[in-house]
């Protein structure tokens, strides 16, 4: 199950490319294009993937309160969105997916009050975020993005969990959670400095 | 096989490939993260240097064989920032080439440094190899993909170097590996005087 899990979530990220607009199923199939949202926003993805691959690392007994206070986050998030409350929250969201890549990368055990208001927060700015992005947002629509946003977190945690037993499984847990942190802040340069010219 | 794993690889092989295959429209998602990952490996004078790293480290050994993969993308990233903003980094090219030359050498000579000496030469590298990168971002990438796209490139080329430098724990393999250092010392000498 352990590589299928990694293929899995390999194979999510690299749906990416397939997904390039926010319709891709068409009008009126909001639940499919909600479900399709995570993986064109890669923002959110790489935000998620990095918060289920520290809880996962990290969270050991107290992995089920990161799992339910996610949940929280995103239901209260998405249904701010649905009534169009919340702001454009993409540069705080990469900020997020920077540290938690430095943390992964630095592999320091996490406690409960760190890690969880992370979790909380992070899953609140996907809404507050979504909700500037489709304006008019329907509720099929942040129905399907809270559902794909909730089996990423899940996916990268279990993979995290089941992956980081041995030395060497461990070091690449740092050395992704390295690629994640420099994607981002590169990423934060580009919307900065780019936004300036 | 499991099912599980037949599915899952299948469905990693079909979103691979169709990532790869919309690489080369050069915009959105897929042309930004095509874009990335061609960047570092498109130019040989970032190639050699990356796998001078995995190279070197693997011939160092534990710690310095997963920290300077670790170290190398983020300081990279750092020398991005650098040039996104617009800041100089003096003789960017002439910096790249020297990578390649002095990393090659080392790997050549099977010069064993202590980790905070290697973890500065190579940090000193990356940040010409992040500048030269953040620079040359095209324009209608996706800026997250595009990152993504080169660091993983990046990374695996890092790996390809650990992965070679493997073969030192054979005798034919120190010479391979030693070999390749030199390889790379010639081709970071080529682009320093123009040669390539």
């Amino acid at each position: 199950m352990k590589p299928a899990c990694g293929f899995l979530l390999a194979a999510l990220l690299l749906a990416a490319g397939r997904a390039e607009a926010h319709n891709m199923f068409g009008e009126g199939n909001d639940f499919l294009n909600g479900l399709a949202h995570p993986f064109i926003s890669l923002p959110h993805m790489l935000a998620t993937v990095g918060l289920g691959l520290l809880a996962g690392r990290h969270g050991g007994a107290a992995v089920t309160r990161y799992i339910g206070g996610y949940l929280g986050a995103l239901v209260v998030g998405l249904a701010c969105a649905t009534f169009s409350i919340g702001f454009a929250a993409e540069n705080p969201i990469l900020v997020g997916a920077l540290l938690l890549g430095l943390a992964l990368a630095l592999d320091r055990p996490l406690t409960v009050p760190v890690l969880l208001p992370a979790v909380v927060a992070i899953g609140l700015l996907m809404g507050f975020d979504f909700a500037a992005e489709t304006a008019g947002s329907k509720a099929g629509l942040n129905f399907g993005t809270g559902v794909a946003l909730y089996f990423l977190f899940l996916v990268s945690l279990g993979f995290a969990e089941s992956f980081g037993k041995r030395d060497w499984q461990r070091i690449g847990l740092r050395i992704l959670g390295s690629w994640m942190a420099a994607s981002a802040l590169l990423a934060l340069a580009f919307g900065i400095f780019a936004a300036k010219t | 096989m499991p099912v599980g794993k037949v599915i899952s690889k299948a469905a990693f092989i079909l979103f691979a490939a169709s990532a790869l295959a919309e690489a080369h429209t050069g915009e959105g998602l897929a042309g930004g993260f095509g874009a990335g990952i061609l960047h570092p490996i498109s130019g040989l004078d970032h190639v050699v240097a990356m796998v001078a790293v995995g190279l070197w480290g693997a011939f160092l050994g534990k710690p310095a064989l997963w920290i300077l993969p670790v170290v190398f993308p983020l300081v990279m990233a750092l020398g991005g920032v650098l040039g996104v903003a617009g800041v100089p980094v003096p003789a960017v090219e002439t910096g790249i080439a020297l990578s390649g030359i002095v990393l090659g050498v080392l790997v050549a000579l099977a010069a064993r440094l202590p980790l905070a000496a290697a973890g500065a030469i190579v940090a000193v590298f990356a940040i010409f190899h992040g500048h030269a990168h953040g620079t040359e971002l095209p324009n209608a990438a996706n800026a997250l993909a595009y990152s993504i796209g080169f660091v993983i490139a990046t990374g695996i080329l890092h790996l390809g170097g650990i992965a070679f430098g493997a073969l030192e724990k054979f005798p034919q393999g120190k010479l391979a590996v030693r070999g390749l250092g030199v390889v790379i010392a010639l081709v970071g000498a080529g682009f320093l005087f123009g040669l390539l």
